[in-house]
């Protein structure tokens, strides 16, 4: 596209992402952020999705606590185990790995005792006797095609979906700003170089480009993952930032700064940074909404996070195969509504930002 | 103004170029080559020399240098010559043409449907900002914006595609099985009826982000001075909202369009593999799957063309639409 | 200052319901739960429950007319045989638009031997290097040109052109010497090395026109669009492809023998079971031969379904099987492999992945045919014997860390598999968590088909996965010999002289008595010496439509398409 319509939709998208700012006078951080909190506060919406953000971190963060087939800490046999649930299964002792879950179980003596997770399983022990169960006491939330609990896999699935979301879009930030930067300071031919490139970017159907990287790599992990989807996800960013650079240069007082001997890297650093931060912010929350569909997505299509790692996307893999032949409906919709939940509250929580920041809408 | 549209094909052509290159390199770091591909479809036991390998390696030029290899791609594209693929012989522009009607209709049904409730909306989010009404429409039109295609279109098949609950939709292609029989009409119809719920699925997320920019966008526009003026001036509400509003706040919803073609074709990508329509995304996800380069390039190709197109169509509306924009650049 | 008690809060309620469970209580069974099954629903016949054709559908007089839909799960690569070996390209095609020279007869049980179809008689010499073949006259291409020798002679020279892509059927034919053509009608072949297959071989070697490939030489051939539009001899004409959607062919009315009787049939191509399962339901298909294990249970209660249809599963030549590499010096202690072979609970996976209906394979040919014994015994799931075996042949846990070592190398290895099998996925894994109980540490990867392939044939691999299908007998040679290691389809690298020279022994042996024998002491040792882990032997699934008669199963062909025959009298219901 022509740079002037570049322009013009840079200046659009921006402007309801900016603060129009009466006079250009610079920010004080401090006050602002506690400014933008106030006004996020008020509305219920907003903490409520920023209080489900927090729970799933948690979840996240205490996926193991919460579904595993080793217990938290145990006696089994006279002996006493203590996390064994934390062990990756390479690290479990000898005595533990030659016996299933349920024959451990049945194996403690006299005065032993296990305490397990609340869901008694984790999300890689299979058991195709229990193939795709309906929720049930035992399996809350049943199970799926090779027995394994959808509850523990959706648990340790958050897992997957935060990391993918919180890992890409801070590579994807830090590319952004970097090049934003670049092209914002230097001008000249590396100006021209990374427009080209944002174009491209955005011309480019990116999912497309994802796709065929996947598809491609030999032994995709989680990390291609995530480095693809940072690899593509920058242009936003960093036309958001090259925007807010070329603008403060404009400003008189920048130009009287430098005229008085200022450098420009302080400048850069003292009235950039400020503005831009609130609105990279919210294009990061919303990044990761998106990141997070696109590696479930991925995942769906078989092209994501690798077997036998849980992960929502591959769920819903399972829930299509067996969608009509069998109508197990807790496979779609348990991990469906885990996305959905998590993908809303991002949006919901930078939706509530960019408002807060908006100068029009304080209230 | 034929400068201007001689000026903007020709910008196209290095982002083409560099989009055909990125493309090109990254299929050729891929493991499984074409030749693999093509020799090892089935693993009936039959030998394979090494002679005849070497052969096929030979008449794909594998063993160039990529970017030798990707001028020689340039060069046959210059004469709209995108190679052929390579497993079945069919020619990679017949097979994209053969696939991406559907896709384009399937998107363009998406865009009309996406649009005609969208626009009518927004213009009433606008107008009654801050109502009730408002608020539900936004709090709906959100939810439907993080809901997941594919969540969406699994849970379809499942309550509504014929099997333990109810038979409602088909759930697969875009023809029944007996199409050829029907008549004219009752073709389209059966088109009609399978093409429905994909058509949705590929739409739903935009009608948020299309309302929104249209709320945004009017809202903005209301509280300009000349619409003050207008209303000053005694002229009555519904004829403000539309003769001067609109107008102008289509101005975002344009640059909006021309942003969405990427997304509907890449989008198409699960609703095709949902529902087994034969469209570009699928001819896609086969192309990757099957290491056939030809096709892989020239769908790229094809899109990144279809895109560009779009995005200078849409210049082109902005200038007709907005009387402040003139394609004349000034510096 | 409400969220930060909240989170403690949270916090605390996450750790406090984790149940506690004490030794020397007795355990509660935790009930498994039965799967959900339809309870009710139609009454079955023996038929449905056995899953086999009820007697009488060949009688009656066939009547004219109507179109068959057949499912097909694939898009074939191409409907020329010669160029790709696809399975359902071979079911859809041969002997129904192509042809061969003679055709194994499918009705002939266990033998199938080659009745006449392009030639009306032959001579075998007494040597059996020379064949003579007298063509049939009169017969007609599709587009109305005479068939002749030269025809023959042109399919045979592609056969045998390094640069068409026909390698998968000209393995069989290394041993011909030349191809002559005395007259239009006559068809010579000579062979170095009697071969004991070789009418076999030429019954599925499609006779294809000369005249259709003008400007197609060399390697041109692969890519002519014959190959999308194709033109044979066979009860049906090609009519069109929609790609990934539909093959039609229609009733050729010009045969030369007894004419099909439907007036045309559609292939329709559906990979996913969903779909399929839905035109089952508005019966919309009349064939369908790849039906889940759980849709074949399942069904059963679907009263639309009993109703319309016939339920039958019927085995064809196949097995599948675990490959182990012989080229990693892990494998090659039989004791080890034995151990390995104990390590998989076929029984229980047949049960919980096939609803029981899979049999834990026993032969590597046919295992309903004679050269097969069923008193075959391959080991049974055992670890503790598995873990004897592993100790005896020096496999233990020196170290203490879990894993079984010998000379401080660890017992690990890499299992490849191809992507996109949801059930052997799930086998593998359930194999893997065995293994992992006795100290054996398998990774897993799978990959896509063509990189799969390519590793297959580069033997980069430690241990595979994959299946074979097979002819009514089968030539171990390519399989099995040692000279096919390098360049050949012995993946595994598994050299054994004796498989070697009873390879080598089978293909001139002509006694039908003794050739049998053979393949079962092939077989005993393959058991005995498990190179392989054999795991299933799986039948095809199917539904067939009650409207259909002239219906007839044989394992070695497709449904014979133009046998069969619609029933007015059902249409009528």
């Amino acid at each position: 596209m022509s740079r002037g319509t570049a322009q013009r939709l840079a200046e659009r998208e921006e402007r309801s992402l900016e603060q129009v700012e009466a006079g250009g006078a610079p920010r004080r951080t401090r006050g602002y952020g506690r400014m933008v909190w106030e006004q996020f506060r008020r509305s219920k919406l907003n903490l409520a999705a920023a209080a489900l953000i927090g729970l799933l971190a948690l979840v996240a963060v205490s996926a193991d606590f919460l579904a595993s087939d080793m217990p938290i800490a145990m006696r089994w046999q006279g002996q006493l185990y203590v996390l064994p649930n934390l062990l990756p299964d390479a690290k479990r002792p000898p005595e533990l790995r030659r016996h299933s879950p349920a024959e451990l179980r049945a194996l403690l003596g006299e005065g032993d005792w296990a305490l397990l997770t609340p869901i008694g399983r984790g999300p890689l022990d299979i058991d195709v006797t229990r193939r795709l169960q309906p929720p049930s006491a035992a399996e809350p939330l049943g199970t799926d095609g090779l027995g394994r609990s959808v509850a523990a896999r959706v648990v340790h699935g958050s897992r997957i979906s935060l990391a993918v979301g919180v890992v890409s879009v801070s590579l994807y930030v830090l590319i952004g700003i970097l090049l934003g930067a670049l092209a914002g300071y230097y001008r000249g031919w590396i100006d021209v170089l990374v427009s080209r490139l944002v174009e491209v970017m955005m011309v480019f159907p990116t999912f497309f480009l994802i796709l065929a990287i996947m598809g491609i790599v030999e032994r995709p992990t989680i990390w291609h993952v995530m480095l693809v989807i940072g690899l593509t996800g920058w242009p936003g960013v960093a036309r958001l930032i090259r925007g807010e650079i070329l603008r403060v240069r404009e400003l008189d007082y920048v130009a009287a700064t430098r005229a008085l001997g200022g450098s420009d890297g302080r400048i850069v650093l003292r009235h950039v940074i400020p503005n831009a931060i609130g609105p990279v912010f919210v294009a990061a929350t919303f990044g990761v909404a998106g990141a997070i569909l696109t590696e479930s997505s991925l995942s769906f299509l078989g092209f994501g996070t690798p077997p036998p790692t849980a992960s929502w996307g591959e769920l819903l893999t399972q829930a299509y195969d067996h969608a009509v032949t069998s109508g197990a409906w807790w496979l779609t919709v348990f991990p469906g509504l885990a996305i959905f939940l998590t993908v809303t509250a991002y949006n919901l929580v930078g939706e509530g930002m960019r408002d807060a920041m908006d100068p029009r809408l304080r209230r | 103004m034929g400068t201007y549209l001689a000026r903007r094909l020709l910008l196209m052509i290095p982002t083409l170029l560099g989009i055909t290159l990125v493309t090109f390199v990254v299929i050729r770091l891929a493991p499984g080559d074409p030749v693999s591909a093509a020799m090892g479809g089935d693993l009936q036991p039959g030998a394979m020399s090494a002679e005849a390998i070497e052969h096929f390696r030979r008449e794909m030029h594998l063993d160039d240098p990529v970017l030798v290899q990707y001028g020689r791609w340039v060069g046959r594209l210059v004469t709209l010559d995108l190679g052929t693929s390579w497993r079945t012989g069919r020619s990679v522009l017949e097979q994209i043409a053969e696939r991406m009607p559907v896709t384009m209709g399937l998107g363009g049904a998406a865009l009309f449907f996406v649009y005609l409730l969208g626009l009518p909306l927004g213009i009433l989010s606008a107008v009654k900002q801050g109502s009730a009404s408002d608020r539900i429409s936004t709090v709906i039109l959100f939810v439907l914006y993080s809901l997941p295609s594919f969540w969406v279109g699994t849970l379809a098949i499942l309550y509504l595609g014929g099997g333990k609950y109810w038979d409602l939709i088909p759930v697969q292609g875009l023809r029944s099985p007996g199409h050829e029989e029907m008549g004219w009409i009752g073709q389209a119809l059966d088109v009609v009826w399978h093409a429905a719920t994909p058509v949705v699925l590929l739409g739903y997320a935009s009608l948020a982000s299309v309302s929104r920019y249209m709320r945004t966008g009017m809202l903005e526009v209301i509280r300009q001075d000349y619409i003050r003026t207008a209303r000053a001036k005694g002229l009555g509400e519904r004829v403000v909202v539309f003769k001067h509003a609109l107008r102008n706040s289509l101005i975002p919803i344009l640059s909006h369009l021309g942003l969405m073609v990427p997304f509907l074709i890449g989008g198409s990508v699960i609703v095709e593999r949902l529902f087994g329509i034969p469209g570009m995304g699928q001819l896609m996800f086969q192309a990757i799957l099957t290491r056939d380069y030809s096709l892989i390039m020239g769908i790229t190709t094809v899109t990144a063309i279809l895109t560009m197109l779009g995005i200078l169509i849409t210049d082109l509306l902005y200038a007709a639409v907005d009387p402040r924009i003139s394609l004349v650049e000034k510096k | 200052m409400v969220l930060r008690s909240t989170a403690a809060l949270l916090l605390c309620a996450l750790i406090l319901p984790g149940c506690l469970v004490r030794g020397g209580e007795p355990v509660e069974e935790e009930a498994a739960g039965p799967v959900a099954r339809a309870a009710g629903g139609p009454a079955l016949d023996a038929y449905w429950r056995d899953g086999i054709l009820p007697p009488g559908l060949e009688e009656g007089t066939p009547s004219r007319g109507g179109t068959l839909t057949v499912r097909i799960n694939s898009n074939p690569p191409s409907l020329t045989y010669l160029l790709d070996s696809d399975g359902w390209l071979y079911r859809v095609v041969m002997h129904n638009l192509h042809e061969a020279l003679v055709r194994p007869d499918p009705r002939d049980h266990p033998e199938y031997r080659p009745i006449p179809a392009l030639a009306e008689r032959w001579e075998v010499s007494d040597d059996h290097l020379t064949f003579t073949f007298h063509l049939r006259r009169g017969v007609r291409w599709h587009d109305g040109r005479p068939f002749t020798s030269a025809d023959v002679a042109f399919t045979f020279e592609k056969l045998l052109d390094e640069k068409v892509r026909s390698m998968h059927l000209r393995q069989s034919f290394q041993d011909l010497e030349s191809v002559t053509t005395p007259d239009p009608h006559t068809v010579v072949l000579r062979w170095k090395r009697p071969y004991v297959w070789a009418l076999e071989k030429i019954g599925s070697l499609p006779i294809l026109p000369a005249h259709a490939f003008e400007g197609y030489e060399g390697s041109k051939f692969n890519s002519a669009p014959y190959h999308r539009a194709p033109i044979g001899t066979g009860p049906f004409k090609f009519v069109s492809w929609e790609d990934q959607r539909s093959i039609v062919f229609e009733r050729n009315d010009d045969y030369w023998g007894r004419k099909a009787f439907v007036d045309r049939v559609v292939y329709t191509i559906i990979p996913e079971p969903n779909v399929a399962q839905q035109l089952l339901l508005r019966g919309e298909i009349d064939l369908d031969i790849n039906l889940t294990s759980e849709q074949y249970a399942k069904l059963a209660a679907e009263p639309k379904i009993v109703e319309r249809y016939h339920r039958v599963k019927y085995y064809e030549a196949s097995y599948t099987w675990i490959g182990w590499n012989h080229r990693r010096p892990l494998f090659r202690d039989a004791r080890v492999r034995r151990a390995l072979a104990m390590l998989l609970d076929r029984e229980k996976l047949a049960r919980a992945l096939f609803e029981g209906i899979a049999e834990p394979a026993h032969c590597v040919f046919y295992h309903l045919g004679p050269g097969c014994d069923p008193a075959t015994r391959t080991p049974d799931f055992d670890p503790d014997e598995a873990a004897r075996l592993l100790d005896e042949a020096g496999w233990r846990d020196t170290d203490g860390d879990g894993v079984l070592d010998k000379d401080g190398i660890p017992f690990r290895f890499t299992m490849t598999i191809p992507s996109g099998n949801p059930t052997n996925d799930a086998m593998v894994l359930v194999f893997q968590q065995q293994l992992y109980r006795l100290g054996i540490e398998m990774e897993l990867q799978r990959i896509e088909w063509s990189v799969y392939t390519r590793r297959l044939r580069s033997g980069e691999f430690d241990a595979c996965m994959l299946a074979w299908i097979m002819d009514a007998e089968s030539d171990p040679y390519q399989l099995w010999h040692s000279s096919q290691i390098d360049g050949g389809s012995n993946y595994l690298a598994y050299a054994n002289p004796e498989l070697d020279r009873l390879a080598e022994r089978i293909r001139s042996t002509f006694d039908r008595e003794e050739r049998q024998a053979i393949f079962r002491r092939f077989n005993q040792i393959v058991v005995d010496e498990a190179p392989l882990l054999l795991v299933y032997h799986l039948p095809r699934r199917t539904m067939v439509h009650r409207r259909l008669r002239g219906v007839y199963l044989s394992p070695i062909e497709f449904f014979q398409v133009a046998d069969l025959w619609i029933d007015p009298a059902w249409e009528a219901r």
